[in-house]
């Protein structure tokens, strides 16, 4: 047990492992992301490891367990990318990419009310936030900011070209202000860019040929160092 | 009596019955059930039709939750005051029905989970497709629940509360134990 000790942050856990007290944040709440559950035990709490992997702490308080999985479940807040399934009466059917469909109220969008409804048709995507995640439960998604009501960048994406099936973790790099990757691609070619935590990346841009070079560059990047990154993105650049 | 097995032998050469077939000479039951000598036939007594118990205003029953969402709680009604339905019933617990206090904090994920057994009232005969119940009363609500996270079933610690043997707590919405005196 004396390696429990010695752990810090960036290591490996494996399913069934406690997270030591000494790592966890003791002032505020603290915020759990995948792989980690919360477990109250005779009166004593702790937080337990439920997937294999590296554990980060990002930000304040939060930590979360990153490892290369494609599989995704939905966790409120996330921000995902959705294509449109079905639409009902009162809203619509969206895959999302997890076990089950989820559900978008007509009524979720931003200045919407029941006379003025959003049109989206059966096949368009959608960049939404989950607003509810529970395990027994079909999730729900909303396409406006909980806290201001407005759209901020969430709704109907259009035109562009959607990547799929890309690594949770390497969604999670991408959607990093700082990332090398789009930082480098934005100087030289002009694109939009929606990232789903649900391993989804849509791309827009002037032309078919600077958008497959990104959707091209984002899927062969993922294990590239920052340095090598930059080199490939110059190389396919030029070939351009 | 004279109860058989499928597969007896019953009797031998004479042309045979319902409920049995002939191999060579021999008689062959292929049902459970009394055979009759003159007939040769081997049949089993119907069961006499009960009477229909049906949900009413204001009974009690006992449901098993099926799936649940935002704004309801949707159970097959198994039990009517205290006699056993031959067919489920399809019943609907709506959020506000779940709790007689704050009923505006109510949610239904903390309140009931797929597979809980639980104890409600029949408060409207309901919309053709399910009966409206309520558990908005101590006694009623969820009597017996195991843990989604370690299958362990769960006790009542307090109204809004059940834990594991092993200290696991989750959240629902409790019936008041009925304790013998």
């Amino acid at each position: 047990m004396a390696e429990v000790e010695e752990k810090g942050l960036l290591s490996y856990y494996f399913p069934g492992e406690r997270i030591p007290d000494s790592i966890i944040s003791q002032d505020g709440s603290i915020r759990l992301g995948p792989g980690l559950v919360f477990q109250k035990k005779d009166r004593e709490e702790e937080i337990v490891v439920s997937k294999a992997g590296r554990l980060h702490q990002t930000g304040k308080n939060a930590m979360l367990i990153d490892s290369r999985t494609k599989r995704y479940i939905p966790a409120t807040n996330d921000q995902v990318i959705g294509q449109i399934i079905s639409r009902f009466a009162e809203g619509y059917r969206v895959d999302i990419g997890s076990a089950h469909i989820a559900q978008l109220n007509a009524l979720a969008f931003e200045n919407v009310t029941r006379k003025s409804r959003p049109n989206l048709n059966v096949g368009s995507l959608v960049y939404a936030r989950v607003s509810l995640a529970d395990r027994d439960m079909e999730p729900e998604l909303e396409c406006f900011d909980a806290t201001t009501g407005k759209a901020a960048g969430y709704g109907e994406l259009k035109n562009g070209y959607m990547i799929t099936g890309l690594s949770l973790s390497h969604c999670r790099k991408l959607i990093l202000p700082k990332n090398t990757l789009l930082q480098t691609l934005g100087s030289y070619i002009p694109f939009e860019i929606a990232v789903g935590m649900n391993g989804r990346v849509w791309v827009n841009s002037e032309n078919l040929s600077t958008t497959v070079l990104i959707c091209t560059a984002i899927r062969n990047c993922e294990f590239m160092s920052d340095e090598e990154q930059i080199k490939y993105c110059k190389d396919l650049i030029k070939k351009l | 009596m004279n109860l058989v097995l499928p597969g007896q032998v019953v009797a031998r050469g004479a042309p045979n019955g319902e409920g049995t077939v002939k191999r060579g000479d021999y008689i062959i039951s292929t049902r459970t059930g009394i055979f009759d000598p003159e007939k040769n036939s081997v049949t089993y007594p119907r069961k006499v039709e009960e009477t229909a118990v049906l949900p009413n205003v204001g009974s009690i029953v006992l449901a098993r939750v099926s799936r649940i969402n935002a704004r309801q709680a949707t159970v097959n009604i198994s039990v009517v005051d205290d006699v056993c339905t031959k067919d489920e019933f399809q019943g609907v617990i709506h959020v506000q029905d779940i709790r007689a206090t704050e009923k505006n904090k109510v949610k239904v994920q903390n309140s009931f989970r797929p597979g809980d057994i639980v104890r409600a009232l029949v408060i409207s005969l309901g919309d053709g497709s399910s009966y409206f119940l309520t558990t908005a009363r101590n006694d009623l609500g969820v009597i017996f629940a195991q843990s989604s996270e370690t299958g362990e079933q769960m006790f009542p610690v307090d109204y809004q509360h059940m834990q594991t043997k092993s200290g696991y707590t989750e959240m629902r919405k409790c019936a008041k134990p009925i304790l013998d005196e």
